[in-house]
């Protein structure tokens, strides 16, 4: 029965672009970037892979865990190159790149994680020189309740959420993207199943269902 | 896969927690308010001056003498301590009016070449109330000062005095007159204490003093006889 919308919550980078305040300034901030060397820091799930895939159509992408002679293979004056979850190159290819951009030759994109990106840029070669820093934030409660909606409206689902059950949710997510997929895809997996088996008292998105998803997901104890 | 009903379960349980959690907090604050309600509401509970005596006997190191201006508060204390005087304590039935008090031993002393007299053969007393290091031969009976009397303190004063310790007499002397200035026995003890430490002039003084305001035979008589 709510097969569709469970599908429509799957985390995927081929999925519609649904703009928010802290995607479009990050996207506005890199694209109007004159610097050749650029960071793109965010918590796991907030989104940047999807943001690089959807707007820097045209440059090159490489894979994380790449060599010195991969890179050297791959550079370009012409186009920008994105490394994705650059978090996992070693330091000595980071000092690379960091060496190439200083030629101002080649302009590189360097997506990572939050947590780990601040321990790179900690470092003094990187305090001293001129990048750009872009992080992305995560989207708002509302920017939450609109992708949820437009989410359920695609897919003629019946059972829309409240105020109330929209910030618990957010509570239990905190605006990440990735978690606010898994929680919505895990409340109507839970309500197929109610459907399903003719569990009446949960045929409905209620408070229950919402902390069952939270208990699944491992965003509560009990 | 999810397992609805270990979900479900565990949701309820979860609820049960967060809901005892909830009222055991309410029946806290309600409880905390209730206290401090019914504290505020008792009345202040006053402290009995049988007690503040013993209070200000462990704090204080010297006897303490009442001052004039506390008097009312003197006559209280000298009911609560008359209705728990011990045996021991009752003082002797004749106090300084029965003394036969030889003024010729008065004359007798050479107030102006005699240094102040203290008899040899008697170690002089010492009375610390504070400490009560009295020896157990002495006769003077530990009279501690929440028990102090009119009495007693004449008591004490005399006793100093037949045992030649005339500055603790005096001490006692001022005590007792702090509690009666009327008595004329406490007087003519005071004075005959200041005779025998040589302040001749004084003890007239003092006897003049009392015998303008009231009138004693026995007084006047000690007068004449020190002014002779």
């Amino acid at each position: 029965m709510y097969e569709n919308v469970i599908q429509s919550f799957e985390d995927s980078l081929n999925d519609e672009v649904f703009e928010t305040f802290a995607f479009n300034m990050a996207v506005n901030e890199l694209k109007n970037s004159k610097n050749h060397l650029n960071f793109l820091i965010a918590p796991p799930g907030a989104g940047k892979s999807f943001l690089l895939t959807h707007t820097f159509k045209d440059a090159i992408f490489l894979k994380a865990l790449l060599t010195k002679e991969e890179i050297d293979n791959n550079l370009t004056t012409q186009k920008l190159i994105i490394i994705d979850e650059a978090q996992l190159l070693e330091p000595k290819l980071i000092e690379y790149i960091r060496i190439l951009t200083d030629t101002k030759q080649y302009r590189f994109l360097l997506s990572m994680h939050l947590k780990e990106a601040k321990e790179i840029l900690e470092k003094e070669h990187f305090k001293s020189r001129s990048i750009n820093i872009v992080e992305l934030k995560p989207i708002t409660k509302e920017e939450m309740n609109r992708y949820i909606n437009k989410k359920l409206l695609l897919n003629n689902a019946n059972h829309l959420f409240s105020k109330k059950e929209f910030s618990t949710i957010y509570n239990y997510t905190k605006g990440n993207f990735r978690n606010i997929k898994k929680f919505s895809k895990t409340i109507f997996e839970l309500l197929d199943f109610a459907t399903k088996n003719n569990i009446k008292k949960h045929m409905k998105i209620n408070s229950c269902l919402i902390t069952m998803a939270a208990l699944h997901l491992g965003f509560i104890n009990d | 896969m999810i397992d609805f009903f270990e979900l479900e379960h565990r949701c309820k349980k979860l609820k049960r927690k967060k809901f005892i959690k909830f009222f055991t907090i309410l029946i806290l604050i309600f409880t905390l308010i209730g206290a401090i309600i019914y504290f505020l509401k008792q009345p202040k509970i006053q402290k009995s001056p049988q007690k503040e005596i013993k209070t200000k006997d462990i704090n204080h190191t010297k006897p303490k003498i009442i001052p004039k201006k506390e008097k009312p508060v003197v006559i209280i204390k000298k009911i609560i301590i008359e209705k728990n005087v011990t045996p021991i304590q009752k003082p002797k039935p004749a106090p300084m009016l029965n003394v036969n008090i030889d003024f010729q031993n008065i004359n007798d002393i050479n107030i102006t070449k005699k240094p102040s007299i203290q008899k040899p053969k008697q170690k002089p007393i010492s009375i610390q109330t504070q400490t009560h290091n009295i020896k157990p031969k002495q006769k003077i009976s530990v009279i501690q000062e929440e028990t102090i009397t009119f009495k007693k303190a004449f008591v004490l004063a005399k006793q100093y005095y037949e045992n030649g310790d005339y500055q603790n007499s005096i001490k006692w002397c001022k005590i007792a007159s702090k509690i009666d200035n009327t008595d004329e026995r406490i007087w003519k003890l005071y004075a005959l204490n200041l005779v025998k430490i040589g302040k001749k002039d004084k003890a007239i003084k003092i006897l003049k003093t009392y015998l303008e305001f009231r009138d004693s035979t026995e007084l006047k008589y000690l007068l004449q006889r020190l002014t002779q």
